[in-house]
C-alpha cells in the first residue's frame, strides 16, 4: 500500500512523463481496437448482407458462375429426401432512382407463397406481397430514402421501359442487421421480376432447409448429384468468402501498421520506465537500505506498469471506435458503398484488454529486473551510480541473429520457399530486431557524426555527443525506435506510392475512352452490376463525333477452387488492345483473343501455375469449357482472378447478354458535343455517364481512403517516436543538471547549452534518419519482391527522391522540435540548486 | 552483553591489480545499550565497517554476528528481512523519500514489514514526538529544516525498536546548532531506552557523546578509546584530527 502511494506521489510530482508513457498505450491500444473492430465490422457487413439474402436456408443452389437456371431445377431438387423446404428465388444488383439519385440495391424475385418458411425477417409495416406488381422494401433502405407503404419507387429493369414504377406494398424488417448498402433490398414477385428483367421462366438461387434430424451433408451430396452441370449445391454462408478476398491487402496493411504501433509503444514504454527507473534509483536503494527486498520493489515497478496498462485500456477503448469509424469509411469507400453502423463485438475489445496491460508489463519487465537489483549501498553512497550504459552483447547478438532469421523467411517468401502471408511477420522481425542493434552502432557512429557536424555544432555538439554516449544504451533505443518509425514510413509509402501509380497505369490502360456510359456503379469485390441492353451500342454508335464503342461485360466463373471474373470486351480499336499486358506482345494477343483464346489476371495464372500457351478449364453455367491462355495481364478486378475474352468468341461458349459498361471515344474537337447528346441519352435512360477525367477521379477517391488511413497508422508510428526522443532527452537533461550548472558557472551562455542539447538531437535524430532511409528503401524493395509470387509480377520500383528527402527533412524538424523543451530548460536551470543536484 | 560481534572483516573491491582492500581483518564486539563511534581520516574504511555491521553489503571473509545471527550466511531477501525488523539507519544526507510526508516516510519500514496502517501511522506519530517534530508530521521534506528532517531520519530508524541503530555521519550536514540537538537526541536514546548505537563521524565533540570510540586507519583498527572517563575524553580531543 505504502509502495502504491509512493508510485502515486511519484506521477503527480512527474505528470508529464506518466502522461508520454499512457499516450504511449492509449495509442497503441486504440490502434490495435481500431484496426481490428473495422475488419471485423467489414466482415461482419458481408456476412450478414448474404445472411439476410439466405436466411433460414441450410443449404443454397446456384450456378457456379452466378447465372440463372431454369426454374425446372426446383421440382428435382424438392424430390431430394431430406429435403423440407425448397424455395425460389431470383437475385441480382439494380439501380432504384429516387429524387434524382441513383442507389444500388439488391432486386430479389421472391415467392411470395413460400417465401416466408425460409427467409429470416418480419413484415414490419404494410401487407405482403401478392401475384400483382408490388414492392416490399426492407426496414434500413425505406429509412434512408423516406419511403413508406402506399409511395412509389423506380427501379431499372432489362425489358423495356427500362425503368419501372412500382408501388410499395410494406417493409420487411430483416432479422440480421443489413451489411454495406448492398444490403438495401427491394422484394418484388417472382413472377413479375421474371417479367421485368427477361428471365422468362429463370430463377438463380433455391434456398433450402433440411428435414429436422436430417444430416445437412448427406442431403448436400444427395442434391448435387442431382443437379445439371454448372450448378452447385453449398452453405449460403460460403459466399460471403468471395468478397473477403477482396479486402485481405487493406487487412494485411493495417496489421502490419498496427503491429508497428505496438511495437513502437513497447520501445517508448520501456524506455520511459528506464528513465523513472533512473530518476528513482537513489530512492529505491533507500527503500532496499531500510528493508525492502527484491520482489516488494519487483512488485511495485509492475503494479505501476499494470496500473498504467489499464488506465491506458480504458482510454484506448475510449478513442478506438472512432478510429475503426474512420478506417471502416475508407474500407467502405474503397467498395463503393456505404459504411455500415459501427458494431461492438466483445473479440476486439478483448485483444484490445490484453494488448494494453501486456505491453505494459512486457515493457516493465527488464526495468522491475533492474529495480530488484539495485544494491541497498546505492542509498547510502552520496554519489549515485548509474544504470548499464550499454546494452549487454548477447542482446545484440541475439538480435541480429533474429534480423538474420527474418531476412532469410523474408528472402524464401520472394522466392518461393513459404508461403507469401509469411512476409508480414518476418518484416517485422526483420526491422523490429535492429533496434537493440542500434545502441552498439551508437559508439562508433555518433563521434563521426558530431566531427564531421563540428562546422556547424562546434564544440557544443562534441560535448553534447558525449552526453549521448554516457547513456549508449537510451539513447540508442531511442535512436532505434526512430529508425523504425522512419524505415518503415519510407518502405510502406514508397510501396503505397508505387501500387497506387501501378493502379493508375492499369486504369489508363484498360479504361480507354472519352465516355463511360453504364447503369450503376460495379461491385469491386464481385464485378456484379446491371446490364444494359445490347441494342443500346448501335444507338450511341450514331451519334455524330463518336470514333469508337466498345463494351465490357462481367460475368462469374471458377478455375479449379477460384471463383473468377470473366471480362468480355470487343477490343473494337485496331490500334490499341486495352488490357495492361504482363506476357504477350499486344499484337499476338490480339489475334489468339479473336481466335477464342483467353487472357488471365498474373495472380490467377501465377496460382494455377499457368504459362503461355497452357489449357485450361472454365466453369461456367453452360458446363466447363476448355480455353488456351493467350497472355497475363495486371488486372486489380477481383484481385486479379480474371480472365479476358473477346466478345464473339466468348457468344460462342457462354451467354453474353447485355452490356455491363460501354467505353466511348470521339473525336477530340466535337468532345464537347459527343458530351451533351450522350448526357442527354443517359438522362432519358436512366444511365450512369461519367468523362474520363471524372472517373479517374473517382478512382483516386477510391483508392485516396484506404492509403489515408495507412498513412494514418504510419504518422502514430512517427508521433510515439518523438515522444521517445522527448523522453530521452528529458533525462539527458536532467542527468546532467549539475555539469550544466558547472559549464554555465565556467563559461557556457544559455544560448550554448541549447545548442548542446539540440546537438544532441541533431547528431540522434540524423544518424537514425540517414539509417532508416536506406532501410527504407532496401523494405520497400523487399515488399516489392515479397509480393510477386502473390501477383504474379513485380511492381515497377521506383524511389522517390521526395519521399526519401521529405521523411529526413520532417523527422529532422520533429525530432529538433521535441528538444525545444528539454533545451529550454537546460537553459534556464537554477545555477545554485543545480549545483547541489544529485 | 554481546549484541554485535565482527570476527575478522575483510572486504576488498575490485579484481587483480584494481583491487582495494578496504578493510583487512578487522574485529570487534559491541555490547547492548552501547553508543561507539567509529572515526578515521577518508578511505579508512569506516563506512565500508558500517555498511557490513548492518547487512547491507557483505564482506570479502569473515563474519558478522548480530543477536548471534551471521549476516553473511542469509540470503538478500533474507537481509532485508532483517534489515527492517532489528537494524535502523541514519544518514548525513538524510535519505528520506522526498514524496512522502515525514509521517508516511517514518511509518514506511513498518508498512513495509506488512504492519497495518493505522497501527503504523500511530507508531510513527509516537517516535516523531519522541524526536520532538511530530508537528511537522503532515510536511514533505522539502519543506522541513536539515535538522528536522535528519530527526525525522531518526524516527523512521527507531520506529520498528532497532536492536542496533547506525549512524553514518548523522551530523555532516547540519549546523552546529541542529547537529547538537541530534546527538543530544542520540545520546539520551542509549540512557534512557539502552538503545545500542553505532556511528561513523569525523567530528570529535560529536563522537565525544559516544561511550566508545574506535580509530580506523587503512583498513585496520588504529586505536580503541573507552570514554567512561574524563582522561580519555581528554586523549580524544587532544588527538589530532584525522
Amino acid at each position: 500500500m505504502i509502495l502504491a502511494r509512493l508510485v502515486w506521489n511519484e506521477v503527480r510530482q512527474r505528470p508529464g512523463r506518466a502522461v508520454l508513457t499512457l499516450l504511449s498505450i492509449v495509442i497503441g491500444v486504440s490502434a490495435v481496437l481500431s484496426v481490428s473492430l473495422a475488419i471485423d465490422n467489414a466482415h461482419r457487413a458481408y456476412e450478414d448482407m448474404y445472411k439476410t439474402m439466405a436466411g433460414r436456408a441450410d443449404l443454397e443452389v446456384a450456378a457456379v458462375d452466378g447465372s440463372s437456371f431454369p426454374s425446372s431445377v426446383l421440382a428435382e431438387v424438392e424430390r431430394v429426401p431430406g429435403v423440407a423446404v425448397a424455395v425460389p428465388a431470383w437475385q441480382s444488383l439494380t439501380t432504384l432512382l429516387h429524387e434524382g439519385a441513383q442507389v444500388r440495391v439488391i432486386v430479389m424475385g421472391i415467392d411470395p407463397a413460400r417465401d416466408a418458411e425460409i427467409r429470416d425477417a418480419d413484415l414490419a409495416t404494410g401487407q405482403y406481397l401478392a401475384d400483382e406488381p408490388a414492392a416490399l422494401l426492407d426496414t434500413g433502405l425505406a429509412r434512408a430514402l423516406g419511403i413508406g407503404p402506399g409511395q412509389e419507387v423506380r427501379i431499372r429493369v432489362k425489358a423495356r421501359p427500362y425503368v419501372r414504377s412500382v408501388p410499395v406494398v410494406g417493409l420487411l424488417a430483416p432479422r440480421g442487421a443489413a451489411g454495406f448498402s448492398q444490403a438495401g433490398t427491394v422484394f418484388l414477385p417472382l413472377p413479375v421480376a421474371q417479367r421485368w428483367f427477361n428471365l422468362r421462366d429463370r430463377i438463380n438461387t433455391i434456398s433450402l432447409r433440411v428435414a429436422q434430424g436430417a444430416d445437412v451433408e448427406a442431403v448436400q451430396s444427395a442434391v448435387a448429384s442431382r443437379l445439371p452441370e454448372g450448378l452447385t449445391v453449398r452453405p449460403p454462408a460460403a459466399r460471403s468468402r468471395v468478397p473477403r478476398s477482396a479486402l485481405e491487402m487493406a487487412e494485411h496493411g493495417l496489421n502490419f501498421g498496427s503491429a508497428l504501433v505496438v511495437i513502437l509503444g513497447v520501445f517508448i514504454i520501456l524506455n520511459t520506465f528506464l528513465m523513472n527507473l533512473s530518476e528513482r534509483r537513489r530512492q529505491l536503494a533507500i527503500l532496499r537500505a531500510i528493508g525492502a527486498t527484491r520482489g516488494q520493489l519487483a512488485r511495485m515497478v509492475l503494479g505501476e506498469a499494470l496500473a498504467m496498462g489499464l488506465l491506458g485500456t480504458a482510454l484506448g477503448s475510449v478513442l478506438g471506435p472512432f478510429g475503426a469509424e474512420f478506417i471502416l469509411g475508407a474500407i467502405a469507400q474503397a467498395q463503393g458503398a456505404e459504411p455500415p453502423p459501427l458494431r461492438f463485438s466483445a473479440g476486439p475489445f478483448v485483444l484490445a484488454a490484453l494488448v494494453g496491460p501486456l505491453v505494459s508489463l512486457a515493457a516493465a519487465y527488464v526495468p522491475m529486473r533492474i529495480a530488484a537489483r539495485i544494491p541497498p549501498l546505492e542509498g547510502i553512497r552520496p554519489v549515485v551510480s548509474v544504470d548499464r550504459a550499454d546494452v549487454s552483447p548477447w542482446i545484440i547478438w541475439t538480435s541480429l541473429a533474429l534480423c538474420l532469421t527474418g531476412g532469410l523467411v523474408l528472402v524464401g517468401c520472394i522466392v518461393g520457399w513459404f508461403p507469401a502471408v509469411w512476409s508480414i511477420p518476418s518484416g517485422i522481425v526483420f526491422t523490429v530486431a535492429w533496434v537493440p542493434v542500434f545502441p552498439g552502432l551508437l559508439r562508433p557512429v555518433a563521434p563521426r557524426l558530431a566531427a564531421a557536424l563540428f562546422p556547424l555544432l562546434g564544440t557544443e555538439g562534441r560535448l553534447g555527443c558525449v552526453q549521448l554516449l554516457r547513456r549508449s544504451a537510451r539513447a540508442g533505443l531511442t535512436g532505434g525506435v526512430l529508425f523504425i518509425a522512419v524505415s518503415t514510413g519510407i518502405g510502406l509509402g514508397t510501396t503505397i506510392i508505387n501500387n497506387v501509380e501501378d493502379v493508375r497505369t492499369w486504369y489508363r490502360r484498360t479504361m480507354v475512352g472519352d465516355f463511360f456510359l453504364r447503369a450503376m456503379f460495379a461491385n469491386p469485390a464481385t464485378g456484379q452490376t446491371v446490364p444494359m441492353p445490347e441494342s443500346l451500342g448501335p444507338e450511341i454508335a450514331r451519334i455524330p463525333g463518336i470514333t469508337n464503342v466498345d463494351t465490357i461485360r462481367f460475368l462469374g466463373g471458377q478455375v479449379g477452387d477460384t471463383s473468377v471474373a470473366v471480362v468480355i470486351r470487343e477490343f473494337t480499336d485496331p490500334t490499341n488492345l486495352p488490357v495492361d499486358l504482363a506476357q504477350g506482345s499486344p499484337d499476338e494477343v490480339r489475334r489468339r483473343l479473336f481466335q477464342g483464346e483467353a487472357v488471365l489476371g498474373t495472380v490467377l495464372a501465377n496460382r494455377l501455375g499457368l504459362k503461355l500457351g497452357d489449357e485450361f478449364t472454365l466453369q461456367t453455367s453452360e458446363g466447363p469449357r476448355q480455353l488456351r491462355m493467350a497472355g497475363t495481364a495486371i488486372e486489380y478486378t477481383l484481385g486479379g482472378s480474371v480472365v479476358y475474352l473477346e466478345r464473339r468468341s466468348a457468344a460462342k461458349i457462354l451467354p453474353v447478354e447485355g452490356v455491363d459498361a460501354f467505353l466511348i471515344t470521339a473525336a477530340p474537337e466535337r468532345r464537347e458535343e459527343v458530351g451533351r447528346q450522350l448526357e442527354a441519352l443517359a438522362k432519358a435512360q436512366g444511365l450512369m455517364l461519367h468523362n474520363a477525367s471524372e472517373l479517374s477521379a473517382l478512382l483516386e477517391g477510391v483508392m485516396t481512403g484506404v492509403v489515408h488511413s495507412l498513412w494514418g497508422v504510419l504518422a502514430l508510428g512517427c508521433v510515439i517516436a518523438a515522444f521517445g526522443v522527448a523522453n530521452t532527452l528529458t533525462m539527458n537533461v536532467l542527468e546532467q543538471t549539475r555539469e550544466i550548472a558547472l559549464l554555465r558557472v565556467v563559461a557556457m551562455t544559455r544560448r550554448q547549452v541549447r545548442k548542446m542539447i539540440l546537438s544532441q538531437a541533431i547528431i540522434l535524430g540524423l544518424m537514425a534518419l540517414l539509417a532508416g532511409t536506406v532501410a527504407g528503401v532496401v523494405t520497400a524493395w523487399f515488399i516489392k519482391q515479397s509480393m510477386v509470387p502473390l501477383l504474379g509480377y513485380a511492381v515497377e520500383f521506383v524511389i522517390h527522391p521526395w519521399v526519401l528527402a521529405g521523411s529526413v527533412v520532417i523527422g529532422l524538424g520533429l525530432v529538433i522540435a521535441t528538444a525545444l523543451v528539454p533545451a529550454e530548460r537546460a537553459a534556464r536551470l537554477n545555477l545554485l540548486i543545480a549545483l547541489q543536484y544529485e | 552483553m554481546c549484541l554485535l560481534e565482527a570476527q575478522n572483516l575483510w572486504k576488498t573491491y575490485g579484481e587483480g591489480e584494481a583491487a582495494v582492500e578496504a578493510l583487512r581483518g578487522i574485529s570487534l564486539k559491541v555490547s547492548r545499550g552501547e553508543f561507539l563511534a567509529i572515526m578515521g581520516p577518508s578511505g579508512s574504511g569506516k563506512s565500508t565497517l558500517l555498511h557490513l555491521l548492518g547487512g547491507v553489503d557483505v564482506p570479502t571473509q569473515g563474519r558478522v554476528l548480530l543477536e548471534g545471527t551471521d549476516l553473511a550466511s542469509m540470503d538478500d531477501d533474507q537481509r532485508s528481512r532483517f534489515r527492517r525488523q532489528r537494524i535502523g539507519f541514519i544518514f548525513q544526507s538524510f535519505n528520506l523519500l522526498p514524496t512522502l510526508t515525514a509521517e508516511e516516510n517514518v511509518a514506511l519500514p513498518l508498512e513495509l514489514d506488512g504492519v497495518p496502517m493505522a497501527e503504523a501511522r500511530a507508531r510513527a506519530v509516537e517516535m516523531l514526538g519522541l524526536v520532538g517534530v511530530s508537528h511537522r508530521r503532515h510536511h514533505l521534506p522539502s519543506t522541513m529544516s536539515g535538522g528536522e528532517q535528519q530527526r525525522v531520519a531518526i524516527a523512521r530508524a527507531l520506529v520498528i525498536r532497532p536492536a542496533l541503530l547506525l549512524a553514518d555521519e548523522p551530523t555532516g550536514n547540519l549546523d552546529s546548532a541542529n547537529g547538537h540537538q541530534v546527538t543530544t537526541i542520540l545520546r539520551r536514546l542509549v540512557e534512557r531506552e539502552g538503545q545500542t548505537i553505532v556511528m561513523v563521524t569525523h567530528d570529535v565533540e560529536v563522537a565525544a557523546h559516544a561511550n566508545r570510540v574506535i580509530r580506523l586507519r587503512d583498513g585496520l583498527i588504529q586505536s580503541d578509546l573507552d570514554l567512561s572517563s574524563k582522561a580519555s575524553l581528554r586523549e580524544l580531543r587532544t588527538e589530532p584530527v584525522p
